[in-house]
């Protein structure tokens, strides 16, 4: 249903924001180069946690995609930007957890690669054909070959269908719950905001007071006979 | 007693480890989390840190972080308030950071390593500096200047420090925020279309293709006094701004550089002779304030002198990653010896805090400090996964322009004796080859010293060409350093003292001899001049060897060095991410280890 709502939320608004807030634009490729880039670390993290050469091998390949699709995108950012973009590095956290071993992994790379799947096919639509367009739709192939390869190895290894579904069900969950919790934080970052706002008024008002006494005191003194 | 050290929330966070005196491990975050400069709370680099040393969170007795963030947090909220009314998005956003993490420092790291909030102190940002500066430096008495953007309200320190059973450091002066050389030469990066914090070694590099026709606009900006310290005119910068600079730097300089806009010098082979008025005023004003600031650092470094009246300098801060400055410190100041730590910048004071907690329980005398102080990885099961990858499959996700791997086979051989796997490599190289070497621990800081470096024939022109066009898309303006045995660097370069110790970390340029030139020459910079690593059997066995391996064959022990990273990434880390750069680009052979990885074409 989420995505149902960014799907539309994507096609009626991308365009209009894209055609008049450049910087924006730029922003947002650059974000989707630092999610690309996110994705290959987490592929390459995996990597020492897979015995089977042929496995590693296909994580490998994976992240070898996803650095690709971070450098087509830093390049697309930077060919739409007037200025320099500098965005906050984002704190990495392992996706791969130790007790949940390479199940809960695949399980988290197939929902989110199935969303960023979904997120690219909403995007390649709103913007249609053209240099970014054309990012999209075809990285979006890639993103949909990383969620086989995911749905394949948890195919593989002999759980039954029930199990996988609730493990895809509980990220889903989880994902969804983020989501909420992003939307949530952006309220109380608005409100926090709101609040500086108003103490960076009411501290610059005190110090302007204070300044304009000083300045006040000063010219109170007698001037002597060399000011003049 | 297991002292650990952190610096973050600013650039290039990082964590050292010291147990029972002896420095076990040292490492950036960007190297575990491949975010160049990552400023977030270093957990990768802890957690290798303690596996490092086989120690858990809760064996350590301290945690120093490198700042005072009280008392930083005064300077930023004064210095923010003091540009009322134009700075409101500057206090909302600066207000927002610090009300998250950085007010509660203490607890954040409790909670994050889950230990009592008793054992977390805080050390003065440049005293971690001065510590990370002497302690390394075997001198037993030495002056220390660290010179940064800026610490909690200093940009400069100067200490007198002298090693007894512990080192005891006495802060003579420090100069003021918003007075600092760091600041400055970040807007000028910022002006010449660089990022700062990243792109200060471009206007570095862009120096020697100018004069310092601007010397006179610079010394408008960036005043100096008599008394051999520093005044910034702050009318021409704007630290809260868009860019960093006034509209009176604009009217002084001229229009910024675009940084979309190719510069067209080159280092390497030909020397481009149609040069447009306004990438050569670049170079003037990169030469300018490159000038300036060795200036500046010239006059600190007297007063210093005349303040302690000793021989030794140690130099610690960003501003000692200017190696061009340092080689002016080390010929033209009254001090004899120069020791800059591996990394002086902020990533290095991670160690310098350490340092400072250690010898504040007085249980460590002076620490040896290499280089070599991140993880070691084995290279078995990445290597093994080869054998079930068909390369032409990598064809569509290099980078563009690359020749096809059509007829490409991998090959891969494990050799158990060195000297084997030596002379392969120098074979490889002297065939034009461009290698990625990769061994052992990584380095701590920003240069590649052996351990993960990209390697070649250091005379062939053409070589370093495709290295800088199909391996590090990395613009032709920049120079490359070249890697000599520590036996050999008297014979091709021209250094005064004979091995001055910043030219075994890269810290310093020096004439290259005229008979050498011939056999570095894709390594020279405009100028003639080279970054050196003179290195030594002591400290690099493996990558000494193979410089030796390679004189004997070549007649100069000498190989051109850079950095095994990827355009936009940190140096790589892991054997995985070493051969994600060998699929990606044209990288023709990788050794790690004892392994060697080719491409073969068939």
């Amino acid at each position: 249903m989420s995505i149902m709502w960014r799907r539309l939320a994507i096609r009626l608004f991308l365009p209009f924001t894209w055609r008049f807030f450049i910087r924006r634009r730029g922003e947002t490729l650059h974000r989707f180069s630092v999610t690309e880039a996110d994705s290959a670390w987490h592929f390459l993290n995996a990597l020492s946690y897979v015995d089977q050469p042929a496995i590693r091998a296909r994580l490998f390949n994976n992240a070898l995609e996803e650095v690709h699709h971070a450098a087509l995108f830093a390049q697309a950012a930077k060919d739409v930007s007037q200025t320099p973009i500098h965005l906050p590095i984002q704190e990495r956290g392992r996706i791969y957890d130790p007790q949940k071993g390479l199940q809960h992994f695949f399980a988290f790379v197939y929902v989110g690669e199935k969303d960023v799947y979904d997120q690219f096919s909403a995007y390649a639509s709103a913007i249609g054909t053209g240099a970014v367009g054309n990012i999209f739709s075809r990285l979006k192939e890639d993103e949909d070959g990383h969620m086989r390869f995911a749905e394949q190895r948890l195919a593989t290894m002999n759980l039954n269908r029930s199990t996988v579904l609730r493990q895809v069900q509980s990220i889903r969950r989880k994902r969804l719950l983020e989501t909420w919790m992003r939307g949530l934080r952006w309220i109380s970052d608005l409100a926090i905001t709101l609040f500086l706002s108003v103490l960076y008024l009411i501290l610059g008002a005190m110090g302007i007071a204070s300044y304009s006494r000083a300045q006040a005191a000063a010219r109170s003194v007698p001037l002597t006979w060399s000011d003049r | 007693m297991n002292v650990l050290g952190i610096s973050a929330f600013y650039h290039d966070a990082s964590a050292a480890l010291i147990t029972g005196g002896r420095l076990i491990s040292a490492a950036a975050e960007e190297r575990y989390t491949r975010q160049k400069h990552d400023p977030n709370f270093p957990k990768f680099a802890i957690e290798n840190c303690l596996r490092n040393g086989g120690l858990v969170a809760q064996d350590l007795d301290a945690v120093i972080f490198y700042e005072e963030p009280h008392i930083k947090f005064t300077r930023v909220l004064s210095s923010v308030l003091s540009g009322y009314p134009l700075t409101g998005k500057t206090f909302v956003r600066s207000m927002k950071d610090w009300m998250r993490t950085k007010l509660w420092l203490k607890n954040e790291i409790s909670r994050r390593l889950d230990i009592h909030p008793a054992r977390i102190c805080f050390c003065p940002h440049h005293l971690s500096h001065a510590y990370q500066a002497f302690v390394g430096s075997s001198f037993a008495e030495a002056a220390v200047l660290t010179v940064d953007a800026v610490g909690e309200w200093a940009s400069t320190g100067m200490f007198h420090a002298r090693m007894g059973n512990v080192p005891e450091i006495k802060p003579l002066e420090t100069i003021p925020y918003p007075h600092s050389l760091g600041l400055l030469y970040s807007a000028f990066t910022v002006f010449l279309g660089f990022m700062p914090n990243d792109g200060e070694s471009s206007v570095m590099a862009l120096a020697p293709f100018g004069q310092p026709r601007y010397l006179d606009e610079v010394g408008q900006v960036l005043r100096a006094q008599a008394d051999g310290t520093y005044e910034i005119d702050q009318s021409f910068l704007d630290p809260f701004g868009r860019v960093p600079y006034t509209n009176k730097f604009i009217d002084l300089f001229g229009a910024p550089r675009s940084f979309k806009t190719r510069l067209p010098f080159s280092a390497i082979g030909e020397r481009t002779t149609e040069i447009c008025y306004d990438d050569q005023r670049y170079a003037d004003i990169a030469a300018s304030i490159q000038r300036a600031i060795e200036n500046a650092l010239l006059a600190l470094a007297g007063r210093l002198q005349r303040m302690t009246g000793v021989r030794n300098l140690c130099l610690a801060g960003g501003v000692a990653l200017n190696c061009v400055a340092n080689s002016a410190l080390l010929q033209q100041s009254a001090f004899e010896n120069l020791y800059i730590p591996p990394d002086p910048g902020d990533g290095g004071a991670a160690l310098g805090a350490a340092a400072y907690g250690a010898f504040r329980e007085g249980k460590c005398a002076g620490l040896n400090i290499t280089p070599y102080l991140g993880s070691s990885y084995d290279e078995q099961a990445d290597i093994a996964m080869l054998s079930h990858i068909d390369p032409r499959s990598w064809d569509e996700y290099r980078r563009p322009g690359l020749s096809s791997l059509a007829g490409v086979r991998l090959e891969t051989r494990q050799h158990q004796d060195f000297e084997i796997l030596v002379t392969e490599v120098v074979d490889e190289l002297t065939a034009g080859r461009i290698v990625g070497w990769f061994q052992g621990r990584f380095e701590n800081g920003p240069r590649a010293l052996g351990n993960r470096s990209l390697l070649a024939d250091p005379s062939r022109i053409d070589v370093a060409q495709r290295l800088s066009r199909c391996v590090k898309s990395r613009a032709e303006f920049r120079p490359y350093a070249f890697s000599v045995t520590a036996e050999d660097a008297g014979s091709c370069m021209n250094l005064n003292p004979s091995l001055p110790t910043p030219a075994r970390w890269m810290q310093m340029v020096a004439d290259v001899k005229g008979e050498s030139l011939e056999g570095v020459k894709a390594a020279i910079h405009v100028d003639g001049t080279n970054r050196v690593q003179a290195c030594s059997h002591e400290e690099n066995p493996r990558f000494h060897r193979l410089l030796s391996r390679y004189g004997e064959a070549s007649g100069l022990a000498a190989l051109l060095n850079t950095s095994f990273n990827d355009s936009g990434y940190p140096i790589v880390s892991t054997p995985a991410e070493a051969l994600l750069m060998f699929a990606r680009t044209d990288l023709d052979v990788l050794v790690i280890n004892n392994s060697i990885v080719k491409k073969i074409r068939t």
